[in-house]
């Protein structure tokens, strides 16, 4: 199998300073990758030197290349600009050229299904910074999705939902992950929304290590 | 009536273009949070044609132009808004520090274009008919200029406002969606600048602080879509515009001063109007 993404002998970290020491990981497509750690382990770390935002102090980080999405944590949405749901998640499509088209028919219709997806029926023409957090971390994960991403990114997308929503936020990343897609997904919270995930990393004092499924452990309540 | 729109059509036309153009852009600075720039610009562009004035000799004033936003206005206040712009930054959205950098380039240029006409008289002639808004004397040439660029603007804001979004709601999403924050930053910037040049150049700073800050104001809170709330503040502009006009033409009140006072109705009206009905 492939490797999508690939961590070699990588030091992770910010400005010069390594968080995560030792990372050596590879992953093929169709997997659902979970981290899990305390807040302030390295887990955001982790993620944005997965997709490209954080280069990597030391070793390397390979990804073959392919369409990437990111779910950032619910407070990275700036509320100033009273932009519709519907504006949001079709920002998500967008063409990376600023000369490129606006999205079509196709990508509007598969925005909507997200919606419905998502419990956000009729929630289209509302004002993103109007929603609660629960609905404005849907609404981030209807965004990512829109553009059926190869390499997926959540950062604690479940943080505000409750165990039915969140439920229903998975079962779309794991459509995704049907579909071919790696996903890489962080949680402080293990609940029993995560029990589909194929692969779990723990990080704990600066190392990322494999772990046992949590449903295999009995970690799950 | 048909004499009036001969005399003064080129004027009124290249007003309407500039109060459908700037509160567009305003909105997405306040937005952004970077509305000191709509301040700030304006002023800068109006030090530069004082630069030009004093350098140029206010050739242009001797050229019969004194009113009118003839070429050496254009280049110089682009200068000016180059270098304003250069100095506030373009970041995705103002921090403190661009906010404080914003602000001194008002305080540094409004020195600047009350200092330099000193050491000109005629350039001082030429910088008071700007800063009133004396643009009744606007010529053909100038209209073209003012069109063509506000049609140049408009259609990349049209095309482009959806990534202008992205990049303003969430810049590290866009990155990884491959979007480059930074020219789409610069291409926001540079359309906010010939808004600025143009503005300034012809209507002078005060109407083109007018319709960059204070149509939007009004639209931003009531506004159920981005789309709505650029669409509804260039509506308020070109209202508070025309409104402006005829204060200007009934009192024979100087416009530029009349763009601001003639924009706060509209946007108080626009306010309570689209608030309640949101």
């Amino acid at each position: 199998m492939r490797p999508v993404l690939g961590f070699r002998s990588a030091a992770l970290g910010h400005s010069g300073r390594a968080v995560l020491t030792g990372v050596d990981l590879e992953f093929g497509a169709g997997r659902f990758v979970l981290v899990e750690g305390a807040s302030g382990s390295g887990k955001t770390t982790l993620l944005h030197s997965a997709i490209g935002l954080l280069p990597p102090i030391s070793g390397a980080v390979e990804r073959t290349p392919g369409v990437r999405a990111l779910v950032p944590q619910i407070d990275a949405l700036d509320g100033a600009h009273p932009a519709s749901v519907l504006e949001t998640v079709l920002s998500g499509a967008l063409s990376v050229h600023l000369s490129g088209s606006s999205p079509g028919a196709e990508v509007r219709q598969r925005a909507f299904e997200l919606l419905d997806a998502l419990d956000l029926t009729g929630f289209a023409d509302r004002r993103v910074d109007h929603l609660s957090g629960g609905q404005r971390q849907r609404v981030l994960v209807a965004r990512a999705l829109v553009r059926q991403p190869d390499l997926l990114i959540l950062d604690e997308p479940t943080s505000a939902l409750d165990e039915r929503s969140a439920r229903r936020v998975l079962s779309l990343v794991r459509a995704a992950v049907e579909r071919g897609a790696l996903v890489l997904a962080a949680t402080h919270r293990l609940d029993e929304a995560w029990i589909e995930v194929d692969d779990v990393l723990r990080i704990a004092g600066g190392v990322v290590e494999v772990a046992e499924l949590p449903q295999s452990t009995g970690a799950l309540p | 009536m048909s004499i009036y729109l001969e005399l003064f059509g080129a004027s009124l036309a290249a007003l309407a273009c500039l109060a459908v153009a700037a509160p567009a852009f305003g909105a997405f600075l306040h937005a952004r949070g970077t509305v000191l720039q709509g301040l700030a610009l304006p002023q800068a562009a109006l030090a530069g044609i004082a630069i030009g004035a004093l350098i140029e000799g206010a050739g242009h004033a001797h050229a019969g132009h004194t009113h009118t936003g003839s070429g050496i206005a254009f280049g110089w206040a682009a200068v000016g808004t180059l270098l304003g712009l250069c100095a506030v930054g373009v970041r995705w959205r103002s921090s403190g520090v661009e906010n404080g950098r914003a602000a001194v380039v008002f305080c540094v240029a409004s020195a600047l274009a009350v200092l330099l006409p000193t050491f000109s008289p005629t350039g001082a002639l030429h910088l008071e008919a700007r800063t009133r808004g004396e643009i009744l004397a606007i010529g053909g040439a100038d209209l073209i200029a003012v069109a063509a660029a506000t049609a140049v603007v408009v259609a990349t804001l049209v095309r482009t406002w959806r990534h202008v979004l992205l990049v303003g709601q969430d810049p590290t999403a866009a990155r990884v969606h491959g979007l480059s924050v930074l020219r789409t930053n610069l291409v926001f910037n540079g359309c906010v600048a010939v808004v600025t040049v143009v503005g300034t150049a012809t209507a002078g700073p005060l109407a083109t602080f007018g319709l960059l800050v204070v149509p939007a104001i009004g639209c931003q809170a009531g506004a159920p879509s981005m789309r709505a709330f650029l669409a509804r503040s260039s509506m308020v502009g070109l209202v508070g515009a025309s409104l402006s006009v005829a204060l200007s033409f009934w009192a024979d009140l100087p416009l530029g001063p009349c763009v601001v006072v003639g924009c706060l109705p509209a946007t108080l009206v626009a306010r309570v109007v689209w608030r309640t009905g949101s």
